[in-house]
């Protein structure tokens, strides 16, 4: 690099951008040694030194400090107790950063190592704590280029390894060397679980979703709208499915889905229950940032469409337990069955004209949605309340499909760290639009240790033996752990309501199983 | 300022030196908590139960030795309730103090909590404290001019030689503790100097503690220059060739400073503020780990880190405090040679670069790098360096027992070195986890460096004790001082290095 270079970059950015360039970032930005970017700087600075447009530089000083001024306690030691006190002598360096006025400083050394410019700036800097500003770019510059760290003098240790080597996370070793290697990698290894996740995910969510529906009534007891509220929209909106789907079995919750899908398109359309917005709008906000960002179009396409289908069977159960059954031996259902037709009853306006509403939307718009909208989106983004209802419409043609899909959902995302990811339920609270306090459910990924994995899968057992006992149709599943093998539609569907509700359970499953073991 | 300065470039790279852990040994306990030992269900009692009976036998070989000769020919009484009065004897137990200012639990529960509480005290003694020595059967009180000028703490194991007076208590003639504990093949230090003379390399570890990111008064550009000189980058060549030597980087402790409203002074502004807003998210920024973890990040790259947890940071407050998670430190946990480790801990370090056949795993490579220098095989490896790093808890809870003229950080530090207990006062006013089946704060065998951090001012001594040496360095806080301390692996010679950032104008900011 020629000093015309250099000077004409120091120029733009120091007097031209009013940045400070210090010789750090001067090495790494040009990729010369830090020592010839020192040098670099005092040339530009010297041949500016006169001119009308001038640069302030920071010294650096190292050196032997005079001893006087760096241990006049040493003497004193004893009455000062907490003064300084070796034995022998103690070699000290001095580092030190200095504006140029105070160079004099430089006095207070008995014997210096060095003097070099630390930075130049466009004005003289009041606080030495702004040399800080160039580094965060720096960072990233020297983790692009791994090279660079070599050529700009970066004195580096052979102990200093990634962590690929580390034999604890094998798993990891190959995606980590690789992010090495290159600054894209990171990148790349984030890719495999934000496709995971969405399949994993999506077919946690409406579980976690329906539970909370279960849940809620049970736990506040009695409706109170005004406290509230936007948690009764949301029950009222599962509720309110279920009376469609009394009434119309078949038909509106397709079409509602579908509608669903349309909405998520064109947000704005302010026709849309405005009862349901804001629960949705959470909904939606959730989706889109608890599972990392979703894959682009051209990808959604060609990967979308077995999540879709794997979430929308296990919709089914789920939608199976809560509606349909009058016989479940477990209580929760029924409950929520109870407190479904007691809420009709109290929030009946509410629900009713919900439900008016989404029920002529729904003519209208189900046959549109059904022309246009590809399969593919409607798994994607449809909205979990809504796939409840669905899911019984659309159990039949996704099955195929499902079972081959199911078994990447079964690989462990890893985590850029090298650690095996588990989903976990974790809740969160949010101001909504009418400045209620919502507090929501939603999955995320957690890294684990390696020893811990069993831990989830024997509770996704467990989970998964429950289920087959609320089922409705659990005579036939038995067998159910070998469902995930069974061609059969219904044993698919409960396999995929055990893996959902493994996880929408976790909570208070991990939970009771830890009082249990300490009771044991 | 006409003045040129100019930086040669070095000739060829400078390559850092190097040094490896090895895995740790019997008497160099892992402090680490596991599913074994991470009940809390026990008492604490059983902790001093351990520590009375694995110290009773140095003590009491001690003690022959030193007493045997004295007139009337005392013997040891094993039991405390079994003095006779007036006949001279000796008996082993464990030290405690009664000292009315200690903090009390029954006092905090019965007091009443309309009135803040008041602030912790710098000092817990008063005249009023009480000696006493206690073991399995009961207590005796101490009494007596040698326990004046003897610095003596809760918990410490202790042989007293003396007479029970008519009063019931025990006149103490003489006091002896365990002396310093075994070192690792202590034989031939004398090679070892002279070795280091003939080559010119020194390894050296880094200690630095308190870098207080986050705190009010901002080291950031102490920092920045901390990182820059261990990658070699700030100075001339001959700082970049200091720095080279350095082989790895301990940080002692308080990383992160405090939160704000934590310390006694801005809780009244905080007071202020949540009136108005409800909460104060100010206190809750995650800005302070993302500033640590890019510097470390920055260091990472150069040169090994280890990082103990402490007293400020986000960890446990009972000792052993556990290492932070990595993933707390993005990308800077990406380098294996990143290591968070337990506060107190031990770090074997051996100088030089493992064997050349097995460098691919450490733990395998390092042991069989042990044997290989134990045989005394043709290029003879120095022996290994036993480094043990706290961030301070214990000795500045020590500090409060003692009245601070006569007693010394550095003096009490160097106590528990001839009690063979890091962390005396442990259960009683330091807080820490009921182990059952041992007490990992004995030291068992003598480390050859022992850094304590989070100290108010730097301090360091070299402890012998026939031929075991000890280097003991109090690590002041980064942020107040901008004190790195170097010590050498070879011959234990300290080295200080010492940033400052000179603000504009006249005010001298060492922050």
């Amino acid at each position: 690099m020629s000093s015309g270079n250099i000077s004409d970059y120091l120029t733009k950015r120091i007097l031209t951008e009013k940045n400070i360039v210090t010789f750090r970032s001067l090495s790494r930005e040009l990729g010369i040694h830090v020592n010839q970017a020192k040098t670099d700087l005092a040339e530009y600075y010297s041949s500016n030194v006169g001119g009308p447009e001038r640069t302030h530089a920071t010294y650096l000083i190292s050196g032997e400090p005079h001893r006087l001024a760096s241990r006049e306690s040493n003497g004193v030691e004893d009455m000062e107790v907490d003064g300084e006190d070796f034995d022998g002598d103690v070699k000290e360096t001095k580092v030190m950063l200095v504006d140029e006025t105070d160079l004099e400083a430089k006095k207070s050394f008995l014997r210096i190592h060095s003097i070099h410019i630390y930075s130049l700036s466009p004005m003289p800097l009041n606080d030495l704590a702004l040399v800080c500003y160039p580094t965060e770019a720096l960072q990233d510059a020297e983790v692009q280029k791994p090279d660079l760290s070599i050529a700009v003098g970066r004195v580096s240790s052979a102990d200093v390894e990634l962590l690929a080597i580390v034999p604890k996370t094998k798993a990891l070793a190959t995606v980590a060397a690789s992010s090495s290697i290159s600054s894209r990698s990171p990148e790349l290894q984030k890719f495999p679980s934000p496709r995971e996740s969405p399949s994993i995910n999506s077919t946690a969510k409406p579980k976690v979703k329906a539970e909370k529906t279960e849940d809620g009534p049970t736990l506040s007891g009695k409706i109170n709208f005004g406290r509230a509220k936007p948690a009764d929209l949301k029950r009222t909106d599962s509720k309110l499915k279920a009376i469609i789907k009394k009434e119309e079995p078949a038909e509106p919750s397709t079409s509602k889905a579908t509608v669903e899908i349309e909405k998520k398109a064109t947000r704005p359309e302010p026709k849309r229950g405005v009862k349901r917005k804001s629960a949705l709008n959470m909904d939606d906000s959730e989706e889109e940032q608890s599972p990392p960002p979703a894959p682009p179009p051209a990808a959604k396409t060609s990967k979308a469409p077995s999540p879709s289908e794997s979430k929308a069977k296990p919709l089914v159960r789920v939608k199976k337990g809560v509606v349909l059954s009058d016989d479940e031996d477990d209580g929760e259902p029924s409950q929520s069955k109870r407190f479904s037709k007691l809420k009709v009853s109290t929030s009946e306006s509410e629900a009713e004209t919900a439900l008016r509403a989404m029920m002529e939307i729904d003519d209208d718009e189900v046959t549109k949605v059904s022309r246009h909208t590809t399969e593919p989106s409607q798994g994607d983004e449809t909205d979990k309340d809504v796939e409840m209802d669905t899911a019984e419409d659309s159990q039949p043609d996704p099955l195929p499909t499902t079972k081959a899909k199911r078994k990447p959902k079964k690989e462990v995302p890893v985590g850029s760290n090298g650690l095996k990811k588990r989903r976990v339920i974790k809740s969160r609270s949010t101001v909504d639009a009418k400045g209620y306090f919502v507090t929501e459910d939603y999955s995320s990924y957690e890294s684990v240790d390696e020893e811990e994995p069993e831990t989830p899968l024997k509770t996704k057992v467990k989970n998964l033996k429950k289920s087959a006992s609320v089922k409705t149709e659990a005579e036939e599943e038995p067998s159910l752990t070998k469902a995930a093998a069974k061609p059969q539609a219904k044993g698919a569907g409960t396999a995929g309501a055990k893996l959902k509700r493994g996880a929408g359970s976790k909570g208070p499953n991990a939970l009771t199983n830890y009082f249990g073991k300490s009771t044991k | 300022m006409s003045l040129l300065y100019s930086v040669p470039i070095p000739d060829a790279p400078i390559t850092r030196l190097r040094s490896t852990v090895l895995p740790a040994t019997d008497t160099t306990p892992s402090f680490s908590m596991n599913a074994k030992n991470k009940s809390f269900k026990h008492q604490y009692a059983n902790i001093y139960f351990v520590r009375l009976r694995h110290l009773r036998t140095p003590i009491e070989k001690e003690a022959l030795r030193r007493w045997k000769d004295v007139a009337g020919s005392p013997k040891l009484v094993p039991r405390v309730l079994d003095v006779l009065k007036g006949q001279l004897c000796y008996i082993v137990g464990t030290v405690y103090m009664e000292m009315p200012l200690k903090p009390n639990v029954l006092e905090d529960i019965g007091r009443d909590h309309s009135i803040p509480a008041p602030p912790p005290l710098d000092k817990i003694h008063s005249p009023n404290d009480s000696i006493m020595l206690e073991d399995e059967s009961g207590r005796i009180q101490l009494v007596g001019d040698r326990l004046k000028n003897t610095q003596l703490v809760t918990g410490v194991i202790a042989g007293a030689l003396g007479v029970e007076t008519i009063s019931g208590e025990f006149e103490v003639v003489d006091i002896c503790f365990p002396g310093m504990a075994p070192q690792e093949e202590s034989g031939d230090d004398d090679v070892e100097e002279n070795e280091s003379v003939d080559q010119g390399q020194e390894e050296y570890v880094a200690f630095i503690s308190g870098l207080d990111i986050g705190s009010q008064s901002p080291s950031e550009a102490q920092t920045q220059m901390l990182a820059e000189y261990l990658s070699g980058e700030a100075g001339g060549i001959d700082d970049q060739i200091s720095a080279s030597q350095i082989t790895r980087l301990m940080i002692l402790g308080n990383s992160l400073a405090p939160i704000a409203g934590a310390g006694t002074e801005v809780e009244p502004e905080k007071g202020k503020k949540s009136c108005r807003y409800g909460y104060d998210n100010t206190s809750f920024s995650p800005h302070p780990t993302i500033n640590l973890s890019a510097h470390l990040h920055d260091i990472a790259r150069s040169i090994p880190i280890h990082l103990l947890p402490g007293a400020s940071d986000p960890s446990g407050t009972i000792l052993p405090q556990q290492s932070f998670p990595r993933a707390m430190f993005g990308k800077a946990s990406r380098y294996s040679s990143f290591s968070c480790e337990t506060n107190p801990t031990y770090v074997r370090l051996s100088p030089g670069p493992p064997d050349e056949p097995i460098s691919k795993g450490k733990g395998k490579s390092t042991s069989s790098l042990k044997l290989a220098s134990t045989s005394g095989s043709a290029k003879p490896k120095r022996r290994p360096r036993t480094v043990l790093a706290t961030s301070g808890q214990p000795l500045s809870d020590m500090f409060k027992y003692l009245p601070s003229p006569p007693a010394t950080r550095l003096n009490l530090a160097e106590a528990t070195l001839r009690w063979r207990h890091m962390a005396p006062t442990a259960p009683d006013t330091l807080w820490c986890h009921p182990f059952f089946h041992s007490d990992p704060f004995i030291l068992a065998q003598t480390p050859d460096i022992y850094a304590i951090g989070c100290q108010p001012n730097f301090s360091s001594r070299l402890v012998r004790e026939g031929k075991r040496r000890c280097r003991i360095v109090l690590i002041p806080s980064f942020s107040e001082s901008g004190v790195l301390v170097l010590v050498s692996l070879k011959t234990l010679d300290v080295r200080l290095v010492r940033f400052a950032a000179e603000s504009r104008g006249n005010a001298m900011v060492e922050v």
